[in-house]
């Protein structure tokens, strides 16, 4: 576990560190999304960097696209492609474009348009079925996202046609462009929505390695339906200049900057 | 003799039958969005009921599954009315299947008028324009049951995103088990000097052929194209017909603002190809319910006044 919190300050950094290349970019949900990543990347999902489209491999969509950088940190420490490449965000001819995009090695699909990425990862894990490959889904939404009449769509269609396959997540970081979620549009309790909707359901603090991983081995066994685990975060979180502070979502972001945010996440001296 | 008689099958069933065929064999899947009933694809889910996914009244979300499934290695057809096929899950072809490369086929059925019946929100005059100002969507207007059976086994094995006009309920057919058709290539009827009609789909082919031999009673020379590729244009086909001709006139199912024929005006004027032009299809303007002779004659596509706007430009000429 010591190493996989390494790993997660590791994606902090270095996704920072990509959108300081550019000098803006989504900090909030970046910085929010780190810590499953790691999970994710670090210990559950099967992949092989060396061949990216391995047919085995487990897919993942990045559905709130916007957060590019956390996704190529990731991939970039798993060897996908070089570190160095993160400083080439949004740069003319990049394979880094501020959102997903299936020009960078290990993105499985080109997303931004918010609510598609779901429509995309229901299609996978259905697909998959379809073949009898074992490999998994992973979706990972934004909150403000669902919004989104589209996500909706997916969810019904997800438990219609019995995707356990499929393990959902909602960055729950309670903030989205024009402010807190709840007052642009609350969406009540999310929980209960894909709860309703015939879901399996679980809430966990998103920035416990453990519970996150915990929740995701939960969702694997669970049989004949598909999960959402709903991940309580902190929009900007591990960084002072955006942790608990309103209206993170895309902020400017320095070289400086990036200096004290490897103070602050304690990456110094390790 | 050019013209349509009665065949077997009606085209929604000519491409579902296909489609059965081609799935013994090939990873073809069909997904709809609640309209088996009315695309035919209810016989494919019968034969494969593995292959086949309704969606429920979810276009959005059918073309992103269809795109995913693409994706992962299958060849999706998808269909709704041409309404919702280019209007409503615009941005999820643009976004989740032509953006990722993802090569589905689309079924957009009863385009133009021919969706009439179900009133004004149901039609679309627009969809040529919308789908084809998209990069890498081929778009294809089918004539007759026959150019379904023909065509499909070449779009499976296409790598392309298409996006398929068709007439759901017409059993007409124009052409023989033995001709070949070839996807960006126009078919040459007949041969004339006086006037080139360029035509797309049944509906428009049918006024084509009627204003043809109206006006060969009249002792013009006509030439009779059935263009089914609407996009990527038969270029060297339109220019071959424009000096040739002394007047170049498109006959279409689609809005004459940005259908075929503004596709057709915009290459013979980037060749410095400056035919005399006509075009004949539908205005811009809104859709109502009607039959559709009432509202190919009100929009003014009809054989008639084709031939009495041509009569009129060739004696200006």
């Amino acid at each position: 576990m010591k190493s996989l919190y390494k790993f997660a300050k590791l994606i902090r950094y270095h996704s920072m560190e990509c959108i300081a290349s550019c000098g803006s970019g989504h900090v909030g949900g970046v910085l929010s999304i780190a810590d499953l990543l790691a999970v994710l990347y670090g210990k559950i999902m099967n992949i092989d960097s060396s061949n990216p489209l391995w047919e085995e491999r487990d897919r993942l969509v990045m559905s709130k696209g916007h957060c590019g950088p956390a996704l190529y940190a990731a991939l970039a420490l798993k060897g996908f492609f070089p570190i160095e490449e993160l400083r080439t965000l949004n740069q003319n001819g990049t394979r880094l474009p501020s959102h997903c995009n299936t020009l960078t090695p290990g993105v499985d699909f080109s997303t931004g348009s918010l609510g598609q990425g779901a429509s995309l990862a229901v299609g996978v894990a259905l697909a998959l079925k379809k073949k009898n490959n074992p490999a998994r889904t992973f979706l990972i939404l934004g909150d403000g996202e669902c919004n989104e009449g589209q996500i909706w769509e997916s969810a019904m269609f997800a438990a219609h046609y019995g995707l356990d396959n499929i393990i959902a997540f909602v960055d729950q970081n309670k903030q989205q462009l024009d402010g807190d979620t709840r007052d642009v549009m609350s969406m009540e309790n999310l929980e209960e929505s894909f709860l309703s909707f015939g879901w399996f359901v679980k809430k966990v603090a998103g920035h416990n390695l453990e519970k996150i991983e915990e929740a995701i081995l939960n969702a694997i066994e669970n049989k004949g339906k598909p999960s959402l685990i709903v991940l309580d975060t902190i929009k900007g979180k591990g960084w002072t200049g955006a942790e608990g502070k309103p209206k993170v979502h895309h902020l400017p972001f320095t070289e400086k900057d990036l200096e004290i945010l490897k103070n602050e996440i304690g990456l110094l001296g390790d | 003799m050019i013209m349509f008689r009665e065949g077997e099958v009606d085209q929604r069933t000519a491409l579902a039958n296909q489609l059965v065929e081609e799935a013994k064999t090939k990873p073809v899947y069909a997904l709809d969005s609640d309209l088996a009933s009315s695309s035919g694809l209810n016989i494919f889910a019968k034969e494969h009921p593995e292959k086949f996914i309704n969606c429920g009244i979810q276009e959005a979300n059918m073309f992103g599954v269809a795109a995913a499934m693409a994706k992962e290695g299958f060849i999706p057809f998808v269909h709704t009315f041409s309404s919702f096929a280019s209007r409503r899950a615009l941005d999820q072809l643009y976004v989740s299947a032509i953006y990722n490369e993802s090569a589905i086929k689309i079924i957009s059925t009863d385009p133009g008028i021919l969706n009439s019946a179900n009133g004004g929100t149901h039609v679309s005059f627009e969809d040529i324009g919308i789908i084809s100002s998209l990069p890498n969507v081929v778009i294809i207007d089918f004539t007759d049951p026959i150019m379904i059976n023909k065509l499909i086994p070449h779009i499976i094995d296409d790598p392309r995103i298409y996006y398929l006009r068709m007439q759901r309920k017409t059993k007409e057919q124009i052409y023989e088990r033995n001709q070949d058709f070839e996807v960006g290539k126009g078919i040459v009827l007949s041969l004339g000097n006086d006037v080139a009609l360029i035509c797309n789909s049944q509906l428009a082919l049918k006024e084509g052929i009627k204003a043809k031999n109206i006006l060969e009673k009249k002792g013009y020379s006509i030439s009779l194209i059935d263009m089914f590729t609407v996009k990527p244009l038969d270029e060297e086909l339109v220019l071959k017909m424009a000096r040739r001709c002394k007047i170049v006139a498109i006959i279409e199912n689609s809005s004459v603002r940005n259908g075929l024929g503004a596709i057709i005006a915009d290459t013979l004027l980037m060749n410095r190809q400056y035919t005399e032009l006509l075009k004949f299809g539908i205005p811009e303007t809104l859709g109502e319910v009607g039959s559709y002779d009432y509202l190919i004659e009100k929009y003014g596509f009809d054989a008639n006044n084709v031939v009495r706007v041509i009569e009129e430009r060739l004696n200006l000429l």
